[in-house]
């Protein structure tokens, strides 16, 4: 079988090339994220005191 | 081998490895898919009069049930939420609540809209998209207070949902955007330019910093792109800057400074010019563009007179850019 000389000398320059521990990188495209499961805790809370609901009062934030 | 995860909702287009989160610091990537993190988990929910988001073309003298998550997509350093805007999820005590439960609570506060406000809805936008489809199915109104910073198709996405939002148009340079938002400009003047070609009534807010974008010409490029852009009817607030975050070396604006870009506004034709941030009795009434007859007289948040008759001046009967009940 005759190899082709240009695709032979450019697998070898390739292999050389190529570093042997390097991962191949994937990357997903993504708009809209998925809703965190409510039941999934993921950090520990730092501040307990706040409280979120508060119907009788203007919030003091800006907006 | 996982994945990397691009998000794609605002223009930032953060690339995340497995366990990042994006500049908005809510979205993150969990063993290849992009999850919300604080989805359901609001850190604030108040009841708020309409005219503090501020709305002054909108329900004018209702109530409305405003809420936020930690989190923002940008980072600007005057920021006046900073402390829940630029908070991690962890930092906040949060309790989950369903979409449906957000609703209820409106309807059980007798609140015909919700505001999704105080921080960035665009980020946290997987909760604001859901309660807004739920309030809409249930007849209530939704509300966005946001800087605009969102890519065109999420953001299409949601508008038939939306019934009023106001805009901050932070500055009107990208070197602006830039140096004080850690953002750009162009992603904003689009979501303004979709949201006032959408039913949706859309006020502009534009908060001034002595120093950084308080010139003259600035307010007048300014009004003249909101003027040309989006039509004179288009309502404006000049709001007061208060020395917060990482800009307490600044002063507040002076009256004078917002008095002049009204003054400027006005020139370039704008009908609806207000200041705020700031107690000053005559800046915050609407007035007719037609005639002049003075049409809603405001204190505070306190509306002490409303003359629209049917969306109309009742003296000439010019029909007055807004939702009025």
């Amino acid at each position: 079988m005759k190899i082709k000389r240009r695709t032979f000398l450019s697998s070898i320059v390739f292999t050389f090339l190529q570093k042997p521990k390097m991962k191949k990188v994937s990357l997903v495209r993504q708009t809209y994220a998925i809703p965190l499961s409510k039941n999934k805790l993921i950090y520990d809370v730092q501040n307990k005191k706040k409280k979120i609901f508060s119907p009788s009062k203007h919030s003091p934030w800006a907006g | 081998m996982i994945p990397l995860v691009k998000c794609e909702l605002c223009p930032r287009y953060c690339v995340l490895d497995n366990g990042q989160k994006g500049e908005c610091r809510i979205r993150i990537n969990m063993d290849g898919k992009l999850y919300a993190v604080t989805f359901g988990h609001p850190c604030s929910i108040h009841i708020d009069p309409m005219e503090k988001k501020p709305l002054y073309h909108f329900l004018p003298g209702t109530p409305i049930l405003s809420l936020a998550t930690v989190g923002c997509n940008l980072h600007c350093k005057n920021c006046q939420n900073w402390e829940i805007s630029q908070a991690e999820p962890y930092q906040y005590e949060t309790k989950f609540i369903e979409p449906e439960n957000i609703v209820s609570l409106a309807i059980q506060y007798k609140s015909p809209s919700i505001a999704y406000t105080y921080t960035e809805p665009l980020a946290y936008y997987e909760y604001t998209y859901e309660c807004c489809k739920i309030s809409a199915e249930k007849g209530l109104k939704n509300v966005l207070v946001t800087a605009g910073y969102i890519n065109k198709e999420p953001y299409k996405r949601l508008l038939p949902f939306i019934h009023s939002a106001n805009i901050d148009l932070k500055g009107i340079t990208d070197e602006f955007y830039r140096t004080v938002c850690d953002g750009t400009l162009k992603p904003v003047l689009q979501t303004l330019e979709l949201t006032k070609n959408s039913h949706a009534i859309l006020e502009v807010t534009n908060l001034v910093i002595p120093t950084l974008n308080d010139k003259e010409e600035d307010f007048q490029k300014l009004s003249s792109w909101i003027a040309q852009n989006l039509g004179k009817d288009t309502p404006l607030h000049f709001s007061q800057f208060y020395p917060r975050y990482k800009m307490t070396h600044l002063p507040p604006t002076p009256l004078e400074t917002l008095l002049k870009a009204r003054q400027i506004a006005n020139n370039e034709g704008l009908y609806f010019v207000y200041i705020g941030n700031i107690v000053h009795r005559d800046s915050s009434n609407t007035y007719c563009p037609s005639c002049n007859t003075l049409l809603i007289e405001r204190y505070g948040y306190n509306i002490l007179q409303n003359n629209i008759t049917q969306g109309k001046c009742p003296k000439c009967n010019t029909e007055i850019y807004g939702i009025w009940q």
